[in-house]
């Protein structure tokens, strides 16, 4: 559509978690100006937790978000732990990698189905789709229940489990109380497998990009098998990168632009990098269990996935990951004396990260030496993910510029839910303008 | 939430009362507040959806319940504290839902696309809604992160409370097709 000068604006773009603004400029074909314009509150948490006693932490941070609690709890579990001096290892730390494989499951299946799914089948949403799709619709809800179960057996419930402490649990379960989840995270696994079936047979735009991939690979012993990254890890780049959790701002730092309230992550040396679901896969391909890799390899995926569009089909294969992982966790589970490790505190900087279902969250905190938090710092992922949606965004508008209005509008909906970018983790208003001057 | 989640009786012959929003959202707390009295009031199982995300859950939460009652927050541009009485029925129900509680509007309160209403449709498509349905909005003023409610929320709270009583009264009316 050989348009010189066209503008075009969208009041919202769904199917996000929160609500932010996204702004296209084009002039004379060319892609002049694409700016992720959000609107963060004043960092309401990290001020929240001045003052806190150390122990509030993971409960507190579990609030910022309604689809990723465990990361947070997890996350700022670990910095808490590594200020004082703790580890947690064991059956304790299989149990946060359990529980977590419940978060992964519920919240891929949330986006895969209810949420990303339709703008490759042609729906304005979930609810025109299930009209047609109804089988694929209930695999989706009962995929995500069974995520659900497992964190409400872990968590004490599905949403902000409260069961979660510094130093472990308040709770572990029995072995024969996990026999139930096991029988149905055989079906989950199936139908996970189907769902990466399924979500390879989507039409994918043929984009790729020269990404520079940031995630978490799980540090291993000489002889001990390899281990998705999950809960916890040394922080790796395709360009080079192997860094511990506390060398995180020495080569990361947050910048304020001009169009967002939110901070934009760079990589102090390259600028834009990615976190998520295709940086986990192309940097750990090697450690998924072998029916994750053989699904992948059905579903047409290579070792490294640089075509964001295909991230459906990486977290369908990381489904079937958390099945499996989650079925290991519990085949080889004995209860732990205790439920949890004691943690002493003193004064002392602490740093986490793990992998929550969208990328690395870092949680950096201060506290003295009777525990109260003193500094607090957490950068979501999607804040990271931030300047690289908008270098896609750039390309893909840039290769679609022939499309009419609505299906570039689409289209770029599609592209920033290729993230699926949890923006009120890190804002709260989000909206699509397209500007062609 | 969740787990507590009264699932009615066998056979889906019980009450559930379904608090929806987010404990730090503001006026959008009023929902969960509403609920967790009404449930007390009636000696009624209740389930707090307090800041999720994802408005598919409500299909499970309700999956063995007969009658719901689900107290909200609303957005829908009148005077704070005012009270929405909807009951779904076979006639679209969803754009309904939608101009009570606000188009797109999650039930952590932002625009996921997947809120009550959505949740609302998805369950006719799929056969799962409860037989009767009935959605109590409270309109709210502020929805920014605090955890103090409006007073003209607060003070709506007991009319939300009893229109919810009223409606457990009223039983088997009303059914939803």
């Amino acid at each position: 559509m050989p348009v010189e000068r066209r503008t075009i604006k969208v009041d919202a773009l769904a199917r996000v978690e929160g609500e932010g603004a996204l702004y296209v400029r084009t002039s004379r074909g060319r892609v002049a100006d694409v700016r992720l314009r959000i609107y963060e509150p004043p960092r309401f948490f990290e001020a929240f937790l001045r003052g806190r006693a150390f122990t509030e932490a993971p409960d507190i941070t579990a609030r910022i978000c309604g689809i990723c609690p465990v990361a947070y709890q997890m996350s700022a579990c670990l910095a808490m732990e590594d200020a004082c001096g703790t580890s947690v290892d064991g059956q304790l730390r299989a149990l946060r990698r359990l529980l977590y494989c419940g978060e992964w499951i519920q919240s891929h299946a949330l986006h895969v189905y209810m949420l990303h799914a339709p703008d490759f089948l042609g729906y304005p949403s979930i609810v025109e789709m299930a009209r047609d799709h109804l089988a694929a619709v209930q695999r989706g809800l009962a995929l995500k229940q069974t995520g659900n179960e497992l964190m409400r057996l872990l968590g004490g419930r599905e949403v902000h489990p409260i069961n979660v402490r510094v130093g472990g649990f308040y709770r572990v379960p029995r072995p024969r109380e996990l026999a139930g989840i096991a029988e149905r995270l055989k079906r989950a696994r199936d139908a996970a497998l189907e769902t990466v079936r399924w979500a390879a047979g989507f039409e994918f735009p043929e984009f790729e990009q020269p990404y520079e991939f940031v995630a978490l690979r799980a540090a291993r012993g000489p002889g001990q098998p390899a281990e998705y990254p999950i809960d916890g890890g040394r922080i790796v780049s395709s360009g080079g990168l192997d860094l511990g959790a506390a060398e995180y701002g020495d080569h990361f730092v947050e910048e304020q632009v001009p169009h967002s309230n939110a901070l934009h992550s760079r990589l102090r040396a390259r600028g834009a990098y990615l976190v998520g679901p295709l940086a986990r896969y192309s940097l750990n391909f090697d450690a998924l269990s072998p029916p994750a890799k053989e699904a992948a390899r059905e579903a047409g995926l290579g070792p490294v996935c640089r075509n964001p569009f295909r991230s459906i089909v990486v977290r369908s294969v990381e489904i079937v990951y958390a099945c499996d992982e989650a079925l290991r966790l519990i085949g080889q589970y004995e209860a732990p004396e205790r439920p949890f490790v004691e943690v002493v505190p003193r004064a002392a900087t602490g740093h986490g990260c793990t992998e929550a279902p969208r990328g690395i969250p870092y949680h950096r905190y201060t506290i003295d030496a009777a525990g109260a938090i003193s500094d607090a710092r957490i950068v979501p992922p999607t804040s990271q993910n931030q300047a690289q949606i908008e270098d896609d965004l750039r390309g893909v508008v840039q290769r679609s510029l022939t499309l009419p209005d609505d299906r570039l509008t689409l289209r770029c909906e599609q592209a920033v839910r290729n993230y699926d970018p949890c923006i009120s983790c890190a804002t709260h208003f989000l909206t699509l303008h397209i500007d062609r001057g | 939430m969740g787990p507590r989640a009264g699932r009615g009786e066998k056979g889906g012959t019980g009450v559930l009362v379904i608090g929806v929003g987010n404990r730090y959202g503001g006026d959008d707390r009023a929902g969960l507040a509403a609920a967790d009295r009404l449930g007390e009031a009636a000696g009624a199982p209740v389930a707090l959806l307090d800041n999720i995300a994802g408005g598919t859950d409500l299909i499970d939460v309700w999956a063995d319940a007969d009658t719901v009652i689900l107290i909200d927050a609303a957005r829908s541009g009148g005077a704070a504290g005012t009270i929405h009485r909807l009951e779904v029925r076979a006639d679209d129900p969803a754009r309904q839902v939608v101009r009570v509680l606000g188009a797109g509007r999650t039930l952590g309160g932002s625009t996921h696309g997947l809120g009550v209403a959505e949740a609302v449709a998805l369950a006719r498509t799929l056969g799962r809604l409860p037989r009767r349905l009935v959605i109590v909005g409270i309109e709210g003023a502020r929805f920014d992160a605090g955890e103090a409610l409006s007073p003209a929320v607060e003070q709506a709270l007991d009319e939300a409370v009893r229109l919810g009583l009223e409606e457990i009264a009223r039983g088997g009316e009303g059914r939803c097709v």
